[in-house]
């Protein structure tokens, strides 16, 4: 729970979140060897290329949108977190 | 000394009285029996309620009462238990009142096995009869993690060992580092309350927990129970990564995954991008073919659909099959992300295809269809009318009724 103080830090995940990597690669894939098995309609054809264009999208976007970040959390005495700063390892 | 009153014999004996006796025991042991090492099997054994420790060490001649102080049994790295030899050091002490005298232990390991080795064989036991290292329980490593945790040393060779390889796979990899002490009074403690702490952040998708190589000594906060329950208590997925290969702790045991080293644990909790982009354009090569190959099939019966039956108003419904693969090829051109050559020249050669089937341009290049009068069936065979039958032919442009004259057999 928010509190006074509290540490600037990245949002809590969501329980509702956009599809993950794995997931949307593996639609990309089922729907492919869906066109690959033949027999579908002009409409079908379509309609499972567009969504596979729309999946493996959201697979180059979780690529793309990451950013290489490396933190050290800061605690006190008690052992609860107070801040946080860029972390440079020796 | 003789006593006063009537006495027949001059007792000249040296008689000692109980208390007198038994202090002069109590000294003569407690100068030599001091810090002494004693082996024995451990019988009628006591963990008394008030803390203190009871036992009976004894051999095939002799059995020799102990206690060890509830103040001294932190010192005890193990459980005690009837039936085992002990080392033991302590000293000895007698008890006046009672008449008897035990050994006051300061120090046990058992024979034979290091007391911390009987540590970790014990809780294992325990641990794994309470389920805590079930396959059930484990849970799987997120694939692409978007915030790596790690619970270890802030200095040494590990965290960058671990951090190294990760960037090495994953440039872009976000990392949230909470030190903990990894070796020490208190250090399993710690751990287990930073593992806390990042389950109600709720921040990071994984969480790794290490530390270098070392001795059993310095490894042990790893075989301590407090912290196989806090990696149990996870809801994130934790991954071990303690020593060497050869180092197995309690906490590879409950942990989701274990890394043998710290640099397997870097390879484990990300993915190569390198991989991932690979895998990503050869999918979408498959993905372009597929549908290329899916048009073509289209166009095929698309063909077979004009030189065989037509329903209802043959031409609009030619027209608008034409259409949907004219849309179609639009939007391919659209969408292709095939180098500017290829997409040319593939479109192109798809186009002057497409253009050829096209029943209207068919119909263009002076084919017709030629049908009953007021029928739908195209007519492919001649012996299907004769002389006088009413035909109509329809042209790229108007239609002609006529009246056969007469007919031709191939």
């Amino acid at each position: 729970m928010p509190e006074e103080n509290e540490v600037e830090g990245a949002e809590p995940q969501d329980a509702q979140e956009a599809p993950g990597y794995e997931e949307s690669f593996g639609r990309v894939e089922e729907l492919v060897k869906e066109l690959e098995s033949g027999d579908l309609s002009l409409e079908q054809s379509i309609r499972k290329y567009e969504d596979a264009v729309k999946a493996m999208n959201r697979c180059y976007e979780l690529l793309d949108e990451a950013q290489k970040k490396i933190e050290v959390l800061i605690k006190d005495s008690e052992g609860r977190v107070t801040g946080r700063k860029e972390f440079k390892a020796e | 000394m003789n006593s006063p009153g009537l006495s027949l014999f001059d007792d000249k004996r040296k008689v000692l009285t109980v208390s007198e006796i038994t202090r002069e025991i109590k000294n003569l042991l407690r100068d030599s029996f001091q810090n002494l090492w004693v082996t024995g099997e451990v019988s009628n054994l006591t963990y008394h309620r008030s803390g203190h420790i009871y036992f009976t060490l004894k051999d095939e001649g002799a059995a020799l009462r102990c206690v060890v102080w509830r103040s001294a049994t932190s010192k005890l790295r193990f459980r005690i238990e009837e039936g085992t030899e002990l080392i033991v050091l302590g000293s000895i002490g007698v008890y006046e009142a009672r008449g008897n005298y035990q050994l006051v232990v300061t120090y046990a390991e058992p024979k034979g096995i290091g007391a911390l080795a009987l540590a970790f064989e014990q809780l294992k036991k325990k641990l794994a009869a309470e389920g805590l290292f079930d396959e059930s329980y484990k849970k799987p490593l997120p694939f692409l993690p978007r915030r790596i945790g790690m619970v270890t040393s802030p200095t040494g060779a590990a965290v960058s060992d671990m951090i190294r390889t990760i960037l090495g796979r994953f440039p872009e990899a976000h990392v949230v580092l909470l030190p903990a002490k990894v070796q020490g009074e208190g250090a399993a403690r710690e751990i287990a309350g930073a593992l806390n702490t990042l389950n109600e952040m709720n921040e990071v998708d994984v969480i790794i927990v290490g530390r270098g190589g070392g001795s059993l000594e310095d490894l042990w906060a790893f075989n301590e129970e407090v912290l196989a329950r806090a990696i149990f208590a996870s809801r994130i997925p934790v991954i071990s990564a303690v020593g060497h290969e050869v180092d197995v702790t309690i906490s590879d045991y409950v942990a989701d995954a274990r890394a043998a080293t710290p640099t397997a644990a870097g390879e484990m909790v990300v993915p190569a991008e390198e991989e991932m982009r690979l895998a990503l354009m050869q999918l979408r090569q498959r993905l372009v073919l597929a549908l290329r190959n899916n048009v073509g099939r289209l166009r095929v019966e698309l063909d077979r659909l004009a030189s065989s039956h037509v329903l209802r108003r043959p031409q609009e419904r030619i027209e608008q099959r034409a259409q949907q693969l004219d849309e179609m090829w639009r939007r391919l051109g659209r969408e292709f992300e095939l180098s500017l050559e290829a997409r040319r020249k593939a479109l192109d050669a798809a186009r002057s295809h497409i253009e050829g089937l096209n029943p209207l341009n068919v119909l263009a290049r002076g084919y017709s269809i030629t049908t009953l009068a007021g029928s739908d069936v195209p007519l492919t065979d001649a012996s299907s009318v004769s002389a006088n039958t009413d035909i109509e032919t329809v042209l790229a442009k108007g239609k002609i009724v006529s009246k056969v004259e007469h007919v031709e057999k191939n």
